[in-house]
Order: C-alpha cells, then sequence, then structure tokens
C-alpha cells in the first residue's frame, strides 16, 4: 500500500515536471516571439512603408483640394481652408516635396532592424513551436484527466491546440 | 452541434463555477458565525450591566479562530474564483475560435486551419 502511494506520488510529480517544462516552453517561446514583434523594421523596408504611406496622401489630398484649388481666380478661395483637415500639411507636403519628405522621415529610422520577410518567416516558425508545444501540453493534461487528475489549463492557451486535442481517446 | 471538446470545458467550467459558489457560501457563513460571535458577546456584556463579564471575554476568546477561518475560507474562494475564471475565459475563446475556424471532417479525422 505504502509502495503504491510512493509510486502514485513519483508519477504525479513527473507528470507536473513535465507540464512545468512544456509551460516554460510556451512562455520562451511567445517572449520570442513578443521581441521579434517588437523589433523595428529595416530602414529599406520602412522607407518603402513611408513612401507608400505619403504617396496615399498626396492622392487624397488632391482628390479633396483640388476642386478649391481650381476655383483661384474665379472666385474668392481662402487659402487656408486648403489646410483645414489635420492631414492636409502632410498632404501637401508629400505632393509637393515627396522625396525629401520620403528621405528626412526614413532618416529617423534606426539600422539593425529587421526585414519584412525575415520578420513574417521567424513569427511562422515561433508560431509552428508554439502550436506544437501547447498541442503537447494539452495532450498531457488530457491524458492527466483521464486517469482521474485535474489539471488546471492555461486562461490563455491556444484554442486550436485546445480544441485538436480530443477528451478521450479516438 | 458543439465541438466535443467543448462541452467537456463547459462541464469543468460549470463544476469550477459551481466549487466557487460554495466557497463563497462558506466565506458567508464563516462571517455570520463571527458576526453572531460578537452578538453574543456584547449581549453578554450588556447583561453584565457594565461590570467585568467572564462569559463575554469567554466568548470573545473564540473570535480569532474564527476569523482566522473565515480569512483561510476567503482565500479559498478567492482561489476558486480565479479557477472558474481562467476556465470560463478559455472556453469563451475555444468557443469563439470553434465558430470562426468550424472543423473540416475528411474521412473520421478533422481538420483545422492553422493561425
Amino acid at each position: 500500500m505504502k509502495n503504491s502511494i510512493a509510486a502514485a506520488q513519483t508519477a504525479l510529480d513527473a507528470l507536473h515536471h513535465e507540464l512545468d517544462g512544456l509551460r516554460r516552453s510556451v512562455a520562451t517561446l511567445k517572449a520570442e516571439r513578443a521581441a521579434i514583434d517588437a523589433k523595428p523594421a529595416t530602414r529599406a523596408d520602412a522607407g518603402k512603408a513611408i513612401k507608400a504611406q505619403l504617396t496615399a496622401l498626396a492622392r487624397d489630398y488632391t482628390h479633396q483640394r483640388a476642386h478649391v484649388v481650381a476655383r483661384v481666380g474665379v472666385e474668392p478661395v481662402h487659402l487656408p481652408d486648403l489646410l483645414a483637415d489635420p492631414n492636409d500639411l502632410l498632404g501637401l507636403l508629400a505632393l509637393a516635396v515627396p522625396d525629401q519628405l520620403a528621405d528626412a522621415l526614413t532618416g529617423l529610422v534606426d539600422e539593425g532592424g529587421i526585414s519584412t520577410k525575415a520578420r513574417a518567416d521567424r513569427i511562422a516558425e515561433l508560431d509552428a513551436r508554439l502550436l506544437e508545444a501547447e498541442t503537447a501540453e494539452e495532450a498531457l493534461i488530457a491524458s492527466a484527466e483521464r486517469a482521474g487528475i485535474s489539471i488546471l489549463r492555461r486562461a490563455d492557451a491556444d484554442p486550436a491546440a485546445v480544441l485538436a486535442v480530443p477528451e478521450s481517446p479516438e | 452541434m458543439n465541438h466535443p471538446k467543448i462541452d467537456h470545458l463547459q462541464r469543468i467550467a460549470d463544476e469550477r463555477m459551481a466549487a466557487a459558489r460554495e466557497a463563497g457560501r462558506a466565506v458567508q457563513a464563516a462571517s455570520a458565525r463571527i458576526r453572531e460571535t460578537r452578538g453574543d458577546a456584547e449581549m453578554a456584556r450588556r447583561e453584565a450591566r457594565g461590570y467585568e463579564s467572564p462569559e463575554a471575554e469567554r466568548i470573545e476568546a473564540g473570535l480569532p479562530a474564527l476569523i482566522a477561518e473565515r480569512d483561510r475560507l476567503q482565500a479559498s474562494y478567492a482561489e476558486a474564483g480565479a479557477r472558474a475564471d481562467a476556465a470560463g475565459q478559455l472556453l469563451n475563446r475555444c468557443i469563439a475560435y470553434n465558430r470562426q475556424h468550424p472543423p473540416v471532417h475528411r474521412g473520421g479525422q478533422s481538420a483545422r486551419r492553422s493561425r
């Protein structure tokens, strides 16, 4: 009897040890993912994104204000109205001096960022490893439940992993 | 029809909620015992009409144990509440996920899109 209790306790300790290990892996992978996510873009990628935004701002400005400018000389046009919207100043600069503006903004970006592709690849890799670790964690919890041991699931467990593991063996 | 695993998670969430409610009732009962004990001690003091009341002191001597028990139950209640919350949160997230990614059954196997 004493031996059986000791064996059950050892098995329970091993279960918790394995679970702790998996949960540590999940936490580490999540931290790595957050760190990659928080890294700045490369100057080249930031430059491309800035140019795309400036092009859109210039287009919007032209679309919204060209008809007002076209009335100058025909009727009294109040020029400050061309800067009535908070986006108008940037829109006008994006229209008048797009390259200088893009260069000035891009120059504010530090070197040493991560490229869009490298970020996406790394995040996809980390997501795959996270799903694998969380599925292993859920499999362990489900197998413990089948043995009558109740383990609290994390509230932030990935539903994809939780639902991928059946409640009972198929 | 719900995903069988969601039914399982629902049962767990229901059990944990019931356990939290039970723990809450235990705290209420312990608090009531403390109020009753204080009331009894107060009554004993009134009956002593300003004189020392060994009866009131005897009754009050039991208060620290009752308060300690109430505090212990309060901590259990907080823990049971946190467990119920965690189970409820996960259940809700799984229900939302299951709605967004219904399982596609292929030859008895279910496949889901990855995140």
